[in-house]
């Protein structure tokens, strides 16, 4: 990836990962920092400029780098956590609420991933006994940058050695090399981001088309990977249900249902704070405008106009997997 | 529209040529000049004036919010030739030990630098790095009118360890090292221009609030409820006469009329768009 400029905290710059990186950008001006706070965080910037050229800012993640996921989060194992060797995403979903929760757009990586997998084994360890999920791709996608990051090639062979410890790799990349170089992992699901064609046309800027991430999903079942399909969030267009049913019969016709490990449905949905941020960014949006309302201290749909597209998907889902691979996030 | 601040006149001359701007006032020791579009505050040297005199400036013209803002002026280097140009990619006061790290997300056509705001001259030059005693007050100043984004740091070396500063200015010479980079500073201050008019409505939108609250005696909340919603309904329909608002509001028999009204035009508007 070309860069103009990369920010690299003092701190990480001799670490192999950051030098690799930096030797690969030749061209980019290479500005050191102390913490990268200092670069990230100040207040007075502007997420959707940053969006047209942001810049890459390596950083040693101090801190937490394991975190439980909120109660209603899961895909049904014992203990759930999620963890982010990266901040920001190759992506322009319109609906991302990284562009309400961060000032910056600028990509931060964290090299230090032998600290990451240092955390997750703690974690395995401490509840031994336990079935622990860790999910990445909160706070980025998984595998968009991978070419660069090399991040599923370093985790994966962790999660091969420890069969107790599941990973999720979430993604809208078709980025897949890296697993299709490998056997499948048992614990490990690839799950795919997923919305009809027009709803990904008009607000999935920059992620690769549906009909290529059906491509990608179906060469990783071919191979033997666990799938997951996350349809998340759903948004309320006009002729939705039609929309919704004909898309969801395009991922049946894609994927054979074996390969399905688990199929997650969530709706449109942000805190009041951060939705608010997100519609100052992009006034002029009409998934910002239509039909939202606040309840519970979160943005999100009014509940008539979201129900019924819900239930639709649902039933489908149902009819085509059993109900214990079903999970909702609202 | 674009903000302009140097620190000396002689700095200041071939901006306000290029730009054809005139003297428009003052506060304090700092000047105003004023073009189409365009204004410049010469602030004086020092972090603090600059400071001053570009906070003045700002609070003097409602446009400044979300707009661009350029300081430029000269520096020393420690590394680079007389006459070179640099952008600062990073800004730290010598006073605080604090840094700023302004952000570009456009191509420009310089080299950029980590730029030291001094309290004093110095010839002590560092490698790599520019000397100068503005950029950081100015930039925390610009700070409070616009994002990061709009704002850059130009500065154009007219001293460095082969050639080191002379207590007295050349401002012939000074005057001819900013010309030599005139056109790239005012092809640079405009694409930043067409970024920052992203968030720019359309100027009928304060008449129309204007004549709703006279005409309507509109309350603060409710003035501020119709801005909102006249920009929503200018970005969605893209039109640029106001026709179908003006007949809205002439034919609507409430303020909450008109408000709901409007809601309904955007909302129609919103899902048409959203397919
Ligand atoms: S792919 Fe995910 S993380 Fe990336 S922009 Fe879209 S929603 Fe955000």
């Amino acid at each position: 990836m070309n860069f103009h400029r990369i920010y690299v905290e003092k701190a990480i710059r001799s670490h192999p990962r950051s030098e690799a990186i930096l030797n690969s950008s030749p061209k980019a001006e290479i500005i050191e920092c102390d913490r990268y706070g200092e670069v990230f965080n100040p207040r007075s910037q502007n997420f959707r400029f940053q969006k047209t050229k942001p810049s890459l800012i390596l950083a040693k993640k101090q801190g937490q780098r394991v975190l439980s996921t909120p109660p209603d989060y899961g895909l049904g194992a014992d203990r759930h956590f999620y963890f982010s060797h990266m901040l920001n995403c190759l992506y322009d979903c319109r609906y991302c609420f990284l562009q309400g929760m961060y000032q910056s757009a600028n990509y931060v990586l964290f090299p230090n991933y032998e600290d990451f997998i240092q955390d997750i084994e703690n974690t395995v360890e401490k509840y031994s006994g336990e079935k622990c999920f860790f999910f990445s791709g909160y706070d980025c996608d998984s595998l968009a940058m991978e070419s660069m990051t090399e991040f599923a090639k370093s985790f994966l062979p962790y999660f091969k050695s420890q069969p107790r410890a599941w990973l999720e790799l979430r993604t809208k990349s078709v980025n897949i090399s890296t697993l299709l170089e490998q056997e499948p992992i048992e614990n490990v699901v690839i799950a795919f981001s997923l919305n009809p064609d027009s709803v990904a046309k008009s607000l999935e800027y920059q992620a690769p088309p549906l009909s290529a991430r059906l491509k990608a999903m179906a060469k990783l079942a071919k191979a033997g990977w666990k799938i997951g399909l996350r349809i998340d969030p759903i948004i309320c267009v006009k002729d939705a249900i039609a929309i919704y049913s004909e898309f969801l019969n395009t991922i049946w016709e894609s994927i054979p249902l074996e390969a399905v490990h688990s199929a997650t449905l969530g709706s449109f949905r942000a805190p009041i704070g951060i939705f608010k941020k997100m519609e100052t960014l992009y006034p002029e949006e009409p998934l910002f405008i239509r039909g939202l309302k606040n309840r519970n201290g979160m943005t999100c749909y009014e509940e008539s106009m979201e129900s019924s597209l819900r239930e639709s998907i649902f039933d489908q889902l149902r009819d085509r997997l059993p109900a214990d691979r079903i999970f909702s996030c609202q | 529209m674009i903000f302009f601040v140097t620190a000396l006149d002689c700095e200041a001359k071939p901006l306000i040529k290029a730009f054809q701007m005139k003297l428009m006032g003052g506060h304090g020791r700092a000047q105003f000049f004023g073009g189409d579009d365009v204004a410049l505050v010469v602030t004086g040297v020092g972090s603090m004036r600059s400071a001053i005199g570009t906070t003045a400036l700002g609070m003097s013209l409602a446009s400044a919010t979300n707009s661009v803002w350029l300081n430029v002026g000269i520096c020393g280097h420690g590394k680079l030739d007389l006459g070179e140009a640099v952008i600062a990619t990073k800004i730290s006061s010598s006073t605080t030990g604090e840094s700023i790290y302004p952000q570009c997300p456009w191509t420009v056509p310089w080299k950029g630098s980590h730029v030291k705001t001094l309290h004093c001259p110095s010839n002590e030059y560092e490698y790599g790095v520019a000397f100068d005693m503005e950029a950081y007050g100015f930039y925390e100043a610009a700070l409070r009118f616009s994002p990061s984004e709009c704002i850059q740091s130009i500065k154009i070396v007219s001293d460095n360890q082969h050639h080191p500063a002379d207590r007295k200015f050349d401002k012939n010479r000074i005057s001819e090292l900013i010309e030599r980079h005139i056109d790239d500073i005012v092809s640079c201050s405009k694409t930043a221009a067409q970024f920052s008019k992203i968030y720019k409505s359309p100027r009928w939108i304060d008449a129309i609030v204007e004549e709703a609250t006279k005409n309507q005696g509109f309350t603060a909340t409710q003035r501020i409820q119709l801005q909102k919603k006249l920009g929503q309904w200018s970005r969605l329909s893209e039109e640029e006469e106001p026709k179908t608002i003006r007949d809205l509001i002439d034919n609507a028999a409430s303020k909450k009329e008109i408000l709901s009204r409007l809601e309904d035009e955007i909302q129609g508007l919103a899902e048409k768009k959203l397919g």
